[in-house]
């Protein structure tokens, strides 16, 4: 498995383990708020590129981390669109909302996690077609 | 990228085997990409550039059409 596959790996497992973490803790403890720590540990996701030695990348590696990005932007796009839209149209443009800070934070830790997710999916795709 | 139809064909295998049984490790060396990456390109699953392509082919001392053929 080429190196660049295995970091796509590392990062899938710490993004869905953020989610399984953060459902988890919610069922456990029934606080959402304290519930949202468990997005922390998305910071292990950069852990790879803290190794002193990095691993040599070739023009393959680069192309599959432009195309995955690529792909991740491209749904983090749609999402983004759907959801901007969407709130819109189903809750009047015109409205009031409150949310609690737990839930706006959820939602930008989603972001991240959506594009991590998408990116680490698309990479390992793309190193298993070849 | 070929367009549609069109395959690049490539002749490593048998010339890593010429070359004395030369190992991908070996020619991911002497063209500066990993051995993946050389898997692949024997394997038909990834275009190299025009670089890459050089590169294999000078080191199995050989011209770039030697080593890839391009199928319309």
């Amino acid at each position: 498995m080429a190196e660049f596959e295995k970091r796509a790996w590392w990062n899938l497992c710490v993004a869905v383990g953020a989610v399984v973490l953060f459902a988890a803790f919610w069922i456990v403890t029934r606080k959402p708020a304290a519930s949202a720590g468990a997005f922390g540990i998305l910071g292990l996701s950069g852990m790879p590129f803290f190794r002193l030695r990095q691993p040599a990348s070739d023009e393959r590696d680069r192309e599959i981390d432009r195309k995955s990005m690529m792909a991740a932007m491209s749904l983090f796009w749609i999402l983004i669109v759907i959801g901007a839209v969407g709130m819109g149209v189903r809750l009047g443009w015109d409205t009031l909302v409150q949310v609690p800070v737990w839930a706006f934070s959820a939602v930008i830790w989603g972001g991240w996690i959506v594009i991590l997710t998408a990116k680490s999916a698309a990479s390992i795709r793309m190193y298993r077609a070849g | 990228m070929p367009g549609k139809g069109e395959v690049v064909r490539n002749n490593i295998r048998r010339l890593r085997f010429d070359a004395g049984e030369m190992t991908q490790e070996q020619l991911g060396k002497l063209a500066g990409v990993t051995r993946h990456t050389i898997m692949a390109i024997e394997g038909g699953k990834y275009d190299p550039s025009l670089l890459l392509a050089f590169r294999i082919a000078r080191a199995f001392g050989k011209n770039v059409e030697d080593v890839f053929i391009f199928a319309p």
